[in-house]
């Protein structure tokens, strides 16, 4: 796994840390979300793009 | 032009991870203005959402700095960019700051993770689809 700020529970699991998961972002509309909403309950490809350039 | 190329590979893609039960998003760092002007040129049928302050990043970890983008990495990438047939348009965002892919599962289990170490450094998307 890259280098990154996980947290680890366990050697073979990796989660996403508290802080990442509490992150807020924005829809289109304006409204905001906490990160983890995003895998609530389905898996999710999240692609974070390096600008809308 | 590398979020462009980024997000067309992984977009195409879009019906293949619904079929295998996940969901596509995207996430940039710029403003929604840009981020709508973004979705509708191209075609992007996936949510898209906006951090403006970077705060997910920040958390993932994801890299940012000038020497990040401006090195040999990044000018090898731009060459194969623009062979594929991708332009650079005005930076909507952090120019500095690169970008990843993570899947996550519920309950926040990461199958999969890559964070980006040079400007149009992605991860193949056969791997992203390997990690649904």
């Amino acid at each position: 796994m890259a280098a990154g700020r996980w947290v680890c529970y366990h050697p073979l699991v990796a989660r996403v840390a508290d802080e990442a998961a509490a992150a807020v972002i924005r829809d289109l509309g304006g409204g905001e979300h906490r990160l983890d909403e995003l895998w609530a309950e389905r898996p999710v490809v999240l692609v974070f793009l390096r600008h809308f350039g | 032009m590398f979020c462009r190329e980024q997000a067309v590979q992984v977009h195409r893609e879009r019906d293949t991870i619904r079929e295998r039960g996940a969901d596509l998003v995207f996430i940039g760092n710029g403003n929604r203005h840009f981020a709508e002007a973004f979705q509708k040129q191209f075609d992007i049928q996936a949510p898209l959402y906006v951090d403006t302050k970077r705060d997910a990043y920040r958390a993932l970890g994801m890299r940012r700095g000038t020497s990040d983008i401006i090195n040999r990495s990044s000018l090898r990438n731009m060459v194969r960019s623009l062979r594929a047939g991708f332009r650079p348009g005005l930076i909507q965002g952090d120019g500095r700051q690169l970008g990843g892919v993570v899947v996550v599962r519920p309950g926040g289990q990461v199958s999969y993770s890559y964070l980006s170490s040079a400007g149009g450094d992605h991860p193949p998307v056969a791997d992203i689809l390997r990690a649904l």
